[in-house]
């Protein structure tokens, strides 16, 4: 029996791969609280770390107040202007 | 721009997922044990700390990017019903339940149904984002147990969860226990042998049945909202089965289909639901006395609209209707006094402190500036409630609360031509 595939098509989504830096000193990173309990929490220390132990500027922080709702275009623009980022998946 | 995503180990297929459709298949991913939510926050200083090191080396490091498997269209499968059920439970197209095989025949007499070419892509479904086309959406179908001549009422469905107000993607991925209810609406209700009377949200009626169910497949095969693994439902609910209802008499209380926008053929209007929960009321004789009850049946602490707002719907009985009408309703008045009701208020004296915080994030403009035992409204306005009448003989209606962060969409079910 020939059948039809139900997981229709792949996603058209374009492939990225971002460059990786050589290393994290002076670098500017983004943290994004994503609105989960304790998100902020994590990213920062998480953040605060690598600026005591790699040398990283300190961070800059945005968030979503609910984790439920897509970032506001406006916030994502703000990420253009770090060098990396650290963002969250979780409960 | 390096990016690390730091996730909870238990997250970490929706995380990989996530970073898939957002074409960053090679996105770092650091993971740190369940859970970070629910515990004093310096409780996780220590395996912040011991992660550090992974997050540094996947801000500096090429990771290597997933090999990718290419999907076939059509594909060979055993004639034997039982067998292809063995087939589909290993590739995941399973919802636990029998499956009729989507034969190309089968699927092709699903895709005349809607007049509509096989290859047309009707969106993309979160979170894989991979394409439905007509042909993938009838294929679902046909293994949900679909007549051919509903194809066009579960292609209305799939339009409808993915406009953007919906949050489809929020509503496939959440742990909150939210599906997709679909409501069928119009003349298509009669013209299709829809149920919108007795056990109206029960078995028994295939059309509500296989709708219901085929958009589900349709998430899980094609959005590939995996149980457990992308669909990271807490407890899920019996409706990620199957949650389809139908209006058909529409009394002039509620005018759901007109109030919905619907034209001369019928439409769908989708309402990201939990489970529905009965209102009992044998007891009142007038409007006033059913308002108490209704009003104090919407007033739920443990639903997501406390926090995160949104829309409720109210599934009247026929009979509650007919007792609103008598004593002078419509919609709007119904609306207003259901709002405007003392008992559709929630006590922030139920709500923790640490509960409150939260909700003075995601609601400001209700509880910012609330005392610990305050009361508040269920809704922010008459509008956020839904009325529709459907059911049989008895005294109960439901109300289906909703994820919050979702508004209710309604989309035409297209007939073919003739």
């Amino acid at each position: 029996m020939r059948i039809i595939d139900p997981t229709g098509s792949e996603p058209p989504t374009a492939r990225l791969v971002p460059a990786p830096r050589a290393g994290l000193r002076g670098a500017r990173i983004g943290v994004l609280d994503n609105g989960k309990p304790n998100a902020a929490h994590v990213v920062s220390t998480v953040a605060r770390h690598l600026v005591e132990r790699f040398g990283a500027l300190p961070p800059v922080a945005s968030g979503k107040p609910n984790s439920s709702q897509p970032a506001e275009p406006v916030l994502l623009d703000r990420f253009r202007d770090f060098d990396a980022a650290i963002v969250g998946v979780g409960d | 721009m390096p990016t690390v995503l730091v996730c909870t180990d238990v997250f970490l297929p929706l995380a990989r997922a996530i970073s898939a459709q957002r074409g960053l298949r090679s996105l770092a991913v650091v993971t740190v044990p369940h859970p970070t939510g629910g515990v004093p926050p310096e409780a996780l200083d220590e395996v912040l700390a011991a992660a550090v090191d992974d997050v540094a080396a996947g801000l500096t490091a090429a990771s290597p990017v997933p090999p990718e498997v290419l999907a076939v269209s059509v594909q060979d499968a055993p004639e034997d019903v039982l067998d292809f059920l063995e087939l589909a439970e290993r590739r995941g197209w399973s919802d636990g339940l029998p499956l009729v095989p989507p034969s190309q025949e089968r699927v092709a007499v699903g895709v005349a149904a809607s007049g509509r070419p096989a290859g047309e892509l009707v969106g993309l479904v979160p979170p894989a984002h991979r394409g439905a086309t007509v042909a993938s959406v009838a294929a679902n179908a046909v293994m949900a147990g679909c007549r051919p001549e509903v194809v066009p009422v579960v292609l209305a469905a799939v339009e409808a969860v993915l406009r953007p107000e919906f949050n489809l993607q929020a509503l496939t991925t959440t742990t909150h226990p939210v599906t997709p209810l679909v409501v069928v609406h119009g003349p298509v209700v009669e013209r299709l042998g829809f149920n919108s009377g007795p056990n109206v949200f029960g078995q028994g009626n295939r059309a509500n049945a296989a709708v219901g169910r085929a958009l589900r497949l349709v998430l899980q095969n094609v959005g590939q909202a995996l149980p457990g693994v992308t669909d990271r439902a807490t407890h899920g609910t019996p409706g990620k089965y199957s949650s389809c209802i139908a209006v058909a008499s529409d009394p002039p209380l509620t005018s759901f289909h007109a109030v919905r926008g619907g034209d001369e053929h019928g439409a769908v209007t989708v309402v990201g639901g939990e489970g529905p929960h009965n209102v009992n009321d044998h007891g009142s004789t007038d409007a006033a006395g059913l308002l108490t009850t209704l009003a104090g049946a919407l007033a739920n602490l443990g639903s997501n609209n406390v926090y995160l707002r949104g829309q409720v719907l109210l599934v009247l009985g026929p009979e509650h209707a007919e007792l609103l009408e008598r004593d002078g309703y419509d919609l709007e008045r119904l609306q207003a006094a259901v709002h405007e009701h003392p008992r559709a208020r929630v006590s922030t004296a139920g709500v923790s402190a640490g509960n409150l915080s939260r909700y003075r994030l995601t609601a400001p403009h209700v509880f910012e500036a609330v005392a610990a035992d305050a009361t508040v409204p269920m809704l922010d306005a008459p509008d956020r409630l839904l009325v529709l009448v459907a059911g049989g003989p008895g005294k109960h209606s439901m109300i289906v609360p909703t994820f919050g962060t979702t508004t209710a969409v309604t989309v035409p079910v297209r007939s073919a031509p003739a």
